[in-house]
């Protein structure tokens, strides 16, 4: 717990690095590393999770020291059930987006997240800090317009990911209601009642475009497309994204369109009055090119050589495709989330995933700061007539068509061989 | 549409709701401006920095910065090691849970560390 404290808190130190090397002027430091970091968690994640543990024991989630207990289920069998400071747990899980559950089901557990309000405290307080980190960008540079368009592209990207999952969630499987079970309720495999579809859906993708990675429902039972766009929504990383991490992510795409935009209108890019040169577009990209390099590198090493992932494989076919490609997306997303059908806890999956999650963590930060702080350091040019607006729709289309180009270039076969292969298959 | 779907609008607006305030208060706090906390957590901070030795009015650059982010991941690092390796005679284990394989604790505390808990 203390570990999801203080890696919550290094997100969000290292975005508050790049807000102050994005100041006005030309600066050659950019404040103090200790200060912001304590900060973090003296000031925004020790108070909020202590509302949010106060509002989840209230709801009967257990917080106490004491081991398991014993209860006899509806079933009439008898069973221990671990308990602890669960309700302490859980609200930092998700406020801090690390989403690692107390209970192996995570926040399916019905001692986790007990009804539909907790349910729903649990997602606004995975959903809270990469919202504020926005903002806080426009309310400390004085430029609100910007975390605007921000905001406005993160939203456009989570909505349209969002939304088809909810509906298709909803329809139910066709292959289902031939074998004559009722659907209305929409597709309800692995998925708890007190839910329902349209919450666990929310989550589902929620959970995936921000790092969290705590599941109410089990994501390896979603629809195909449904898989699909948590897979898309943890490649690009960066619809609101974790934690101090996602601005991260956002920036480096602001970087590389205000370069291209700034090629295609023939004038030197620039951002907040900072040139911006070769050495910024080569870490931009650099990044940005090596969250898809270490999912497809993974996932072909592994699916290459059976060997090595023995018998953790619970599908065969598409969907085991799907399980993998998941299991690295998830770790290079430093997501945490999994297709369970995978069972993850064997030498190669623990050695492999854990190497990409290193080398996903702290390349994704240490890019965007040096970028930032190799522009802070430059000449302020004042903006004028000739400069190119950061700051209104027409760039935020150009940001959101950069990460749809990243992504889906990169991506895309990867996703064919996987969930939609699965999905044509199912329907024919 | 079913009433199912008022749920995830709700929830989306009120994290909206709530977000904007928290960004101000966020950017209040660390552009150095007076919050209503201060009265509690300045002492504190200023106890937890002199615990530490820590002088936090220096100003540094990024790499600096970056140096220090690592350093103190890689001690949080080992740490996680020796717990998970060694939990079964640790205190707080009130289930006697057993020791992690070093693969296991390996994955487990880069994955705590990185934000991740996969």
């Amino acid at each position: 717990m203390f570990l999801q404290f203080v890696s919550a808190a290094t997100g969000i130190a290292a975005a508050i690095t790049v807000f102050y090397a994005l100041r006005k002027g030309s600066n050659d430091t950019q404040g103090n590393f200790y200060n912001f970091f304590l900060k973090s968690i003296t000031r925004v994640l020790l108070p909020i999770s202590i509302i949010i543990g106060i509002m989840l024991i209230f709801s009967g989630t257990p917080m106490t020291f004491e081991g398991r207990q014993a209860m006899t289920t509806l079933q009439g069998d008898s069973i221990n059930v671990s308990t602890g400071p669960v309700a302490a747990f859980v609200a930092i899980k998700h406020l801090g987006t690390n989403g690692g559950g107390y209970y192996g089901a995570n926040s399916a557990h019905p001692l986790e997240n007990p009804t539909y309000f907790t349910n729903m405290i649990e997602m606004i307080a995975q959903m809270i800090i990469p919202f504020a980190m926005v903002f806080a960008l426009g309310f400390f540079l004085k430029k609100r317009k910007m975390s605007g368009m921000i905001w406005g592209v993160m939203t456009v990207g989570f909505l349209l990911l969002v939304i088809p999952t909810i509906m298709m969630e909803m329809k139910g499987n066709h292959n289902i209601e031939a074998m004559g079970v009722d659907i209305s309720a929409g597709n309800m495999e692995g998925k708890e009642v007190r839910f329902g579809t349209a919450a666990s859906a929310f989550w589902g993708i929620a959970t995936t475009v921000i790092s969290t990675g705590s599941v109410n429902s089990m994501h390896d039972s979603f629809m195909p497309l449904s898989g699909m766009n948590m897979l898309i929504a943890m490649m690009t990383n960066t619809f609101y994204g974790g934690v101090g991490v996602g601005i991260l992510n956002f920036f480096i795409f602001i970087i590389l369109a205000v370069f291209i935009s700034g090629l295609m209108v023939g004038r030197t890019p620039e951002f907040l009055g900072k040139k911006i040169e070769a050495r910024e577009i080569k870490i931009a990209m650099i990044v940005a090119l090596f969250h898809p390099f270490l999912i497809l590198i993974g996932s072909a090493l592994t699916v290459a050589s059976p060997s090595l992932y023995g018998h953790s494989l619970h599908n065969a076919g598409f969907h085991g495709f799907s399980e993998i490609l998941y299991e690295f997306t998830s770790a290079s997303a430093n997501n945490g989330s999994g297709f369970e059908g995978l069972k993850d806890n064997t030498m190669w999956w623990n050695i492999s995933t854990g190497f990409v999650l290193i080398l996903s963590r702290y390349i994704s930060i240490i890019g965007p700061v040096a970028i930032a702080g190799s522009l802070s350091t430059k000449k302020y040019v004042p903006e004028s007539a000739g400069t190119l607006k950061t700051d209104n729709s027409t760039f935020g289309i150009m940001v959101f068509v950069v990460i749809i180009i990243i992504a889906a270039l990169s991506f895309f076969p990867s996703l064919a061989l996987g969930p939609i292969a699965d999905y044509f298959t199912m329907t024919h | 549409m079913n009433a199912e779907i008022l749920g995830p609008i709700v929830m989306f607006l009120l994290t909206l709701l709530t977000g904007l305030p928290l960004g101000k208060y966020i950017a209040k706090v660390f552009a150095n401006e007076k919050t209503f906390l201060d009265v509690i957590m300045n002492p504190t901070e200023k106890f937890l920095y002199r615990l530490a030795g820590v002088d936090a009015q220096q100003e540094q650059n990024w790499e600096k910065q970056m140096v220090i982010l690592l350093t103190i991941n890689l001690i949080w690092f080992i740490l996680g090691i020796f717990i998970f390796t060694n939990q079964s005679w640790l205190p707080l284990n009130p289930d006697h849970n057993s020791n992690q394989t070093l693969s296991q604790a390996l994955n487990t505390t880069i994955s705590f560390l990185v934000n991740c808990d996969l």
